[in-house]
């Protein structure tokens, strides 16, 4: 700690993933992905290349922000560089487009989960990068 | 169409280091003494080794390969140092296969081995953003699976446990193994949770260890003086990674590859006899025998609680324990396979030897994806 402190930094949230787009006040966000104009399959982020027909004919898009719990686990020894509470829920959600996403499942009793429930995607701060700025983290949450 | 062996090539001699926690070894110590024990099992020395492909995932310093084969001889043969995550050492070996297969060399070493840190085994690095998003957990990868094929398919959680039970039972008649004791249904499902539904007892343990096997071509066994009758047929390799398709079911990229390995083996799942899969997690133990065809898809589990993949089974799996109690050291575990069904189709195996055994098949899985599948013919 110095005498003269520094004048606090603006915080200025950065997304936890490249894909994930933040709105203005970083309170909601979309998943950036990409289309094949050839044979019409999706991504999540910004692949070079059609993986299903190597095609490099590839419009960006805005992939949806809800989806149907494809599978899940409820998680009691954590990785390593989990800053959350433990136990915690991973859920894996279908997209509409064909995708899925990988996220923390929250505010729901980790008993009532089901496989097919809808979930939408939130916003929530996952950590703060080295100078202090909050990183984003997209996690889903039950439709109710 | 697949790819012919130009003359068959043989598995003359194996080694192995027990499994397990090593602290006071070095991974060049459990190395050089797997690789000794395939020597003097195949009845040969080092000078004659023409070339050596080692198999390892963790980094311990550059051409690793070289510094453990060093201390048995400078003789100048080309070593190869291979990384493929838990397929390391099957990778290696099927490399050296069609190498000697194909005649550029009549005889090979093939060997792996590992000292695996305490902990889960993460795939990514610190930096990666995935460690804040709490996704980075092999065996949630594996849990989400279990979930979703309980979800499909009614399989019960004892299921599952029952693969961990298999594994502990025919461990116990295995010296070599990390874990040499009985565990019950209960002691499997109440242990700690890792991921749900799979308890620590469904993780395989991280371990230290080493595997070895010399390869040759059979026509030039004779020259070497090999006993004959405990020569081994490699009788179809195959290797794939993630084809666009397999999001489609866990159990497809194992097909890809076992279809391959049949195809050039000219045989099918129904002339199997002695099974190894990759259970690094016990629901794996059960997708990879739908993915060896030997079940229909979603049935596996059926087969498992009827105790038909026992020793005295149908389908004998897993039986030196597999890597769920023999353990396993990444890049040791594809060679330990293909040793058990050595040791099981020369009628070596003692205790836990399956009767007469004529065919062996080994799926060994490594994140990537990457899957090979090796068979072995008596």
């Amino acid at each position: 700690m110095t005498i003269n402190e520094a004048t606090p930094k603006a915080n200025k949230p950065i997304p936890v993933m490249r894909f994930l787009k933040l709105s203005e006040d970083a309170k909601t966000g979309v998943f950036l992905g990409k289309k094949c104009r050839t044979c019409g399959e999706f991504y999540v982020g910004f692949p070079i290349f059609c993986l299903k027909c190597s095609s490099t004919d590839l419009a960006p898009v805005e992939l949806s922000k809800e989806g149907t719990l494809r599978t899940y686990t409820v998680i009691y020894t954590p990785p390593a560089g989990w800053q959350g509470a433990v136990p915690y829920t991973l859920g894996d959600v279908d997209l509409a487009e064909g995708v899925s996403l990988l996220a923390e499942v929250i505010d729901l009793p980790k008993e009532d989960i089901k496989i097919g429930m809808k979930m939408r995607m939130v916003l929530r701060i996952g950590g703060k990068d080295t100078e202090g700025n909050d990183i984003m983290v997209y996690k889903w949450q039950p439709v109710k | 169409m697949v790819a012919k062996p130009m003359r068959e090539v043989v598995v003359a001699g194996i080694g192995l280091h027990p499994f397990g926690r090593f602290p006071e070894k070095s991974v060049e110590e459990m190395a050089g003494r797997a690789v000794l024990e395939a020597l003097k099992d195949a009845g040969i020395t080092y000078p004659q080794i023409q070339a050596g492909y080692f198999g390892h995932v963790y980094y311990n310093g550059m051409s690793m390969g070289e510094g453990i084969l060093r201390g048995l001889g400078l003789t100048g043969i080309p070593i190869f140092n291979v990384e493929n995550a838990c397929s390391s050492s099957s990778t290696a070996f099927e490399m050296a296969f069609w190498a000697v297969a194909s005649g550029v060399y009549d005889i090979a070493l093939t060997f792996g081995a590992e000292k695996v840190p305490r902990g889960p085994v993460s795939i990514t690095g610190a930096a990666s953003p995935s460690r804040l998003m709490g996704t980075d957990h092999m065996m949630a990868s594996y849990a989400m699976r279990a979930r979703r094929y309980m979800y499909d398919y009614g399989c019960p959680v004892e299921a599952f446990a029952h693969v961990a039970v298999k594994a502990h039972r025919n461990a116990t008649m295995n010296p070599y193994a990390q874990f040499q004791k009985v565990f019950t249904m209960e002691e499997v499902l109440n242990s700690r949770m890792i991921a749900d539904p799979l308890t620590l007892y469904q993780c395989c343990p991280t371990s230290d260890g080493a595997s070895a096997a010399v390869i040759c071509a059979k026509d030039i066994a004779k020259k070497y003086k090999m006993d004959m009758k405990r020569l081994i047929t490699i009788a179809g390799v195959g290797i794939k990674t993630n084809d666009f398709n397999d999001k489609n079911g866990e159990h497809l990229i194992a097909m890809r590859t076992a279809r391959e390995a049949y195809e050039m083996a000219g045989l099918g799942p129904k002339d199997v006899d002695v099974v190894q899969v990759h259970d690094a997690a016990t629901n794996a133990g059960i997708f990879q025998l739908e993915g060896l065809e030997l079940v229909e898809r979603g049935k596996g589990w059926e087969l498992e609680l009827k105790g038909e993949t026992e020793i005295n089974g149908r389908i004998p799996v897993n039986t030196d324990g597999g890597l769920q109690a023999i353990g396993h050291p990444l890049g040791a575990t594809g060679i330990r396979m293909l040793h058990e069904l050595t040791t099981q189709l020369r009628g070596e195996a003692g205790q836990r030897q399956v009767k007469n055994p004529k065919i062996g098949i080994a799926e060994n899985s490594g994140a990537g994806e990457v899957c090979t599948v090796i068979i072995l013919k008596k």
